[in-house]
């Protein structure tokens, strides 16, 4: 009897602490959702090419985890996008008013075949037909048989383009991330800038996980065409002080941070409170802070 | 007798619509109009201009009534990429309602539109492929100047992990034709 009832203790006991640890469990409704990989019902697999200038081409593979390729699946895609430079007058869009008058308009993130390139842009329709995918006659297998004499592009690396593309159908899926809520890609700028600076932070996001990160400091300056320098051009061209080098070192560690740890405030205790050339690195957290709750709409570049 | 209007209304308004054309948008005049960008959303849930009080007032110069003709809404390529939660599929699509806040009586319906998402031709992004527009031919205003907000819609597959759509994925901007 007396067993049954320390049982019953015990079995209570139990049941106490199981309530207890989902209580203490429940999510902070303002915290980033973060999700498990069996909330996935897909993989992805991505092969980017990165280049100084910002640039970055994806070759991207996305499947169902379970049962093959259907017609109701686009799984190839290839992409670039830039998130070092937000303007170059080689990219634009032309609209036309009640006046029947064009007008060129820069657009707010260079894209992959938005460029006034004919070249490219023949480029990326033939590769969009190359891997659109058709069940039967564009298939994993018959991408990856694919060799330099068998595609024709004019500007785009052919060699860049095959090799990320066997890189992505052949690679493992990518770790699953706490971001899944938050875009493939955007480039984003602060409102306004403090003391003559401002940052400017691009990213790529891929099943929630932020894999590339470019962030820069954007100093006012009559001498920039977009009235802007920006910091990473000032080190390139050995024009940066002692101190902005430092400040530029610093945001690399940052950058490397997020992508390794997928943390978007990383580092935050050790340099939240650095001012480093005048420029408050709490005010690159804030607007982290911010991205990681997907409240972007403040660091928008409007048409 | 309120109910009876309301329906004889909505049957008023499919019946306009149903007479109207339906075509691909490929040009818009005065497209110096201020581009707006759609909130934070959740896929499978109607989005309103409404609500989020983006309701922008046009003058659309034209003497007389206005119809649903006259005015129409453009969108613009995405600053940013849909989440990687959504699946990338053929079979997700994107609906939205142009309507034109009235004081007076209900909000006039004044087109629908309606696109597929695809990878886009030139950069290769997974996002809603040209839209197909149908208007009302029906007066939405017996004045010059229109009131006009969007209502939007992402439809959901089984296969996404999110819901959450992201600001500034639809980009658009009212305009007058003609």
């Amino acid at each position: 009897m007396a067993n049954i009832k320390r049982l019953r203790v015990i079995v209570l006991a139990m049941a106490l602490m199981l309530v207890l640890s989902s209580c203490s469990g429940q999510k902070d409704s303002t915290e980033q959702s973060s999700w498990s990989p069996d909330d996935w019902a897909f993989a992805q697999t991505v092969a980017r090419e990165i280049t100084d200038d910002g640039w970055v081409y994806t070759f991207d593979y996305m499947y169902p985890k379970e049962g093959e390729l259907s017609n109701d699946d686009i799984p190839f895609t290839f992409t670039g996008v830039n998130l070092r430079y937000r303007y170059n007058d080689s990219y634009y869009t032309i609209s036309t008013d009640s006046e029947g008058i064009e007008h060129k308009e820069l657009i707010p993130i260079l894209l992959l075949g938005t460029s006034d390139s004919e070249f490219v842009k023949e480029d990326m329709l033939y590769i969009h037909e190359l891997i659109s995918y058709d069940g039967d006659k564009v298939t994993v297998e018959s991408l990856l048989e694919l060799e330099t004499d068998d595609i024709e592009l004019k500007e785009i690396d052919e060699e860049m383009f095959l090799s990320l593309m066997h890189e992505a159908l052949t690679g493992e899926p990518h770790e699953y991330g706490q971001y899944a809520e938050l875009p493939t890609y955007a480039l984003l700028t602060m409102p306004s800038y403090v003391d003559g600076w401002k940052f400017q932070i691009g990213f790529t996001n891929v099943v929630g996980w932020i894999d590339v990160v470019f962030i820069d400091v954007l100093y006012e300056s009559e001498e920039g065409k977009y009235g802007y320098v920006q910091l990473s051009d000032l080190v390139e061209s050995g024009k940066a002080t002692s101190e902005q080098t430092e400040l530029y070192n610093t945001i690399q560690e940052i950058s490397k941070g997020i992508v390794e740890n997928n943390e978007l405030t990383y580092g935050l205790e050790d340099n939240g409170d650095k001012v480093i050339d005048k420029v408050k690195l709490s005010e690159l957290y804030d607007f982290l802070e911010d991205v990681s709750k997907n409240k972007l709409s403040e660091y928008v570049i409007f048409y | 007798m309120r109910k009876f209007k309301n329906l004889f209304t909505s049957l008023f308004m499919a019946g306009a619509m149903a007479l109207c054309c339906t075509f691909n948008i490929n040009a818009a005049t005065n497209t110096n109009a201020k581009t707006y960008y759609s909130p934070q959303m959740t896929a499978g849930v109607w989005w309103s201009g409404y609500d989020d009080d983006t309701i922008v007032s046009v003058d659309t110069g034209i003497s007389g009534n206005v119809s649903g003709g006259d005015v129409g809404v453009v969108f613009r390529k995405a600053g940013v990429g849909l989440p990687s939660g959504f699946y990338r599929t053929p079979s997700r699509s994107v609906n939205v309602q142009l309507k034109e806040n009235d004081t007076v009586s209900d909000n006039e319906l004044v087109g629908k539109y309606y696109a597929e998402f695809h990878t886009d031709t030139y950069t290769g992004y997974y996002q809603p492929d040209t839209y197909s527009r149908m208007y009302t031919g029906d007066v939405i205003e017996t004045n010059s100047e229109v009131e006009l907000y969007i209502r939007a819609l992402i439809s959901i597959h089984g296969a996404d992990t999110s819901t959450a759509v992201p600001e500034l994925l639809i980009p658009y901007y009212f305009v007058v034709y003609g």
